[in-house]
């Protein structure tokens, strides 16, 4: 059963149509990895399902519900949270109070037990040693798995990761793919906009392909990456084995 | 061309580099690098003023550099894309461009301004428009190409292809190794340590400041 679907979303800046009409549904549970060359609309994909920007037309539902045109927050709390390309830290706060920001539109339902709650998160994502830390002394690998766990700390239902491998050195991208792996496991619902095609290859069940705001392919990764409009628009003859 | 000699840089209280030292010759190619938080950021930092030295010292063509202004020392011609995109969002990417070469006449940047977008197109397509408003890729390829506005003759390249396409990412390192071959002296610091030692002259590995 899809969990989120998204019909005919079209979104224009001035005279430029970043999206053009893209539908696609995500199943409960799946990984799906959303590829295309730099400015071919992924992040504002995003962007509008999150509520960031509003669509000129279409619809997104969650779990059937129309979700188009709510806000951001009302987003997140119905269980859609997601990460982005430049990491956004409270860099004077601790780790652990970073996580506790998020947590706290949380707290009716937690009660007391917002930093145990916090604590689980960082556990999660292999950050629980560093809870005391300020954000602002973290190495980059790290504040991409803190820049996981805010988002994780709404309890989402799916999870929207806007390159969060950019950056990181091969032993940190081994760390950050056990945790993705590891959520996925558990059952969660997890997009991922990613140019490390090892990465996408690895994580996705599925791949679906935009370039210049259109769907141009869709399908298991094996299959898309010898898609010849992919290798020309985003691969590259030869990039790929 | 570049000579660094047993710097020691701290940031905060924290150590960032001991002792570092390396030499980078002319028309050559040499990337740093080491895991992350291993002080190759640091290090183009220190190189072009951002960044006080505690001791060692650093010399550019013969001349000493460290202690310099940011500004003396890219009028001496070298130039840093840093990581992290860090353009200018308010402008334009014309703008964005012509900040690279404020310290050249006009009419000698129409050649670097075509050699930018023959680079990466888009950025011609979009030239009018406000530079906050491109995809962060498009906004990594504006920070390379406001580097190579000012003609430098030392390029230091910070993570060049972080968030950048397998194709788009194909094409920088290969300008790159075109632009080194132009007779330009460059120092790249790259995560990709495939891609970098693929097209450098000389590798470098910095592990926790060292």
């Amino acid at each position: 059963m899809a969990i989120l679907e998204v019909k005919g979303l079209t979104k224009r800046f001035k005279g430029l149509v970043a999206v053009k009409n893209v539908s696609f549904a995500v199943d409960k549970g799946e990984c799906v990895g959303i590829i295309g060359p730099n400015g071919a609309g992924k992040t504002t994909i995003f962007n509008l399902i999150t509520g960031f920007l509003r669509p000129e037309s279409g619809a997104i539902f969650l779990k059937d519900e129309e979700i188009t045109n709510l806000k951001p927050h009302e987003i997140v709390n119905k269980g859609v949270a997601r990460t982005f390309q430049l990491t956004c830290p409270l860099p004077n706060m601790s780790v652990l109070e970073n996580v506790l920001v998020p947590l706290y539109t949380k707290r009716e339902k937690l009660g007391g037990n917002l930093e145990e709650k916090g604590l689980e998160v960082l556990k999660l994502v292999g950050l629980f040693h560093q809870k005391d830390k300020l954000a602002k002394s973290l190495p980059h690998g790290d504040l991409k798995k803190l820049e996981i766990a805010r988002a994780l700390a709404t309890e989402p239902e799916v999870l929207l990761l806007d390159e969060p491998f950019a950056g990181l050195s091969f032993d940190e991208m081994a760390a950050l793919m056990g945790v993705i792996k590891n959520l996925h496991e558990s059952g969660l619902t997890i997009i991922i906009v990613e140019h490390v095609m090892r990465i996408i290859m690895n994580l996705s069940e599925r791949v679906i392909v935009i370039s210049e705001g259109e769907k141009i392919a869709e399908g298991p990764p094996r299959e898309v990456v010898h898609d010849m409009k992919v290798i020309e628009a985003y691969l590259g003859v030869g990039t790929i084995a | 061309m570049l000579r660094l000699d047993e710097i020691t840089v701290y940031y905060g209280g924290a150590l960032a580099l001991e002792n570092a030292s390396l030499t980078a010759e002319e028309n050559m190619l040499t990337a740093i690098i080491g895991p992350n938080g291993a002080g190759k950021t640091t290090l183009l930092r220190s190189i072009i003023g951002l960044k006080k030295i505690q001791k060692g010292s650093i010399w550019f063509a013969g001349k000493r550099i460290d202690g310099l202004s940011p500004c003396e020392i890219v009028k001496m011609g070298i130039s840093m894309c840093p990581e992290r995109r860090r353009i200018l969002p308010e402008m334009t990417v014309l703008e964005n461009l012509e900040v690279g070469a404020y310290l050249r006449k006009k009419e000698e940047i129409r050649e670097d301004l075509k050699r930018v977008f023959d680079l990466f197109p888009v950025l011609e397509e979009r030239k009018g428009q406000l530079a906050g408003t491109l995809s962060g890729g498009e906004q990594q390829m504006l920070a390379i190409g406001r580097a190579l506005m000012s003609r430098p003759r030392l390029l230091m390249l910070d993570e060049p292809s972080l968030g950048l396409s397998p194709l788009m990412k194909n094409n920088v390192f290969k300008k790159i190794d075109e632009i080194r071959k132009e007779g330009v002296t460059i120092l790249l610091v790259e995560q990709d340590a495939y891609s970098a030692l693929k097209i450098a002259d000389k590798g470098l590995v910095l592990e926790m400041g060292e």
